[in-house]
């Protein structure tokens, strides 16, 4: 198992591992509360999981003991292949966006981590108002 | 405020400074203040020559400042050149290259 990590530009780390089991467990990993407290943060955080897995739903993940968090919403939500979401260290300024993408291989699944840098709020809300949108357009009959 | 005119240039040379596992540890010491060459080389098993390398590389990078005083050079920290972007991207590498090494671990130990 070798993770690794790239960085194609400022404002953007791709880190890419791939792991012994099939996307929908690793997707499971990543979306239920438990599951995620197996290997997100380590078991001493006594991390708080806050997940509301829907497209648009909140996500709070909070450990006091570490006095550290992140927050955002989820922006894509396709299981087993794709997870997106807005990105917030809490007490920090700085939006981002992260995208989970599932590959299955021979050997397990491929994990792509993408995590990139909003260049500015104006950035993050234009592409939540376009997201929205869309969905508005799907919901429509 | 974020610099939104990060030029590429220096920062390939920040990315490429911090790409070394001994040149953070470096960085790490002197965010906590200034310290000597000797100081520096304390927890590393190298010699003061190869870490003194490792400092003209931060140099290099703009990230460390080196003077003479006396018969000592002291090594100090040029915060305001580790840029916001360059922090922001190699603790973010980290982040993630820690995270998903535990990820690996935790579904293959439940793999049946």
């Amino acid at each position: 198992m070798t993770v690794r990590t790239e960085t194609p530009d400022d404002k953007t780390v791709i880190a890419t591992v791939t792991v012994e089991a099939n996307p929908e467990r690793v997707f499971a990993a990543f979306t239920d509360p438990a599951e995620l407290a197996a290997w997100f943060w380590p078991q001493r955080f006594e991390t708080d999981y806050r997940l509301d897995l829907r497209e648009g739903g909140e996500f709070r993940i909070r450990s006091d003991v570490a006095g550290m968090g992140v927050h955002g919403q989820y922006l894509e939500v396709r299981p087993p292949a794709r997870l997106a979401m807005t990105w917030q260290w809490d007490g920090e300024p700085e939006h981002s966006q992260v995208l989970v993408e599932l590959a299955p291989t021979d050997e397990g699944t491929l994990v792509t981590v993408t995590h990139s840098l909003n260049a500015t709020v104006e950035a993050r809300d234009a592409h939540g108002q376009g997201w929205r949108d869309c969905l508005a357009r799907l919901d429509s009959p | 405020m974020v610099n939104q005119m990060v030029k590429s240039e220096p920062l390939d040379g920040v990315f490429a400074a911090l790409s070394d596992p001994t040149r953070r540890a470096i960085v790490a010491r002197l965010t906590l203040g200034e310290a000597t060459v000797g100081e520096l080389a304390e927890p590393f098993p190298m010699s003061l020559p190869a870490v003194s390398k490792h400092v003209t590389v931060l140099e290099r990078a703009g990230l460390v400042r080196r003077e003479r005083r006396g018969r000592h050079q002291y090594c100090r920290l040029r915060a305001q050149n580790l840029s916001a972007a360059a922090g922001w991207l190699d603790r973010h590498r980290r982040f993630w290259s820690s995270r998903l090494a535990e990820l690996a671990e935790h579904v293959r130990e439940e793999k049946p």
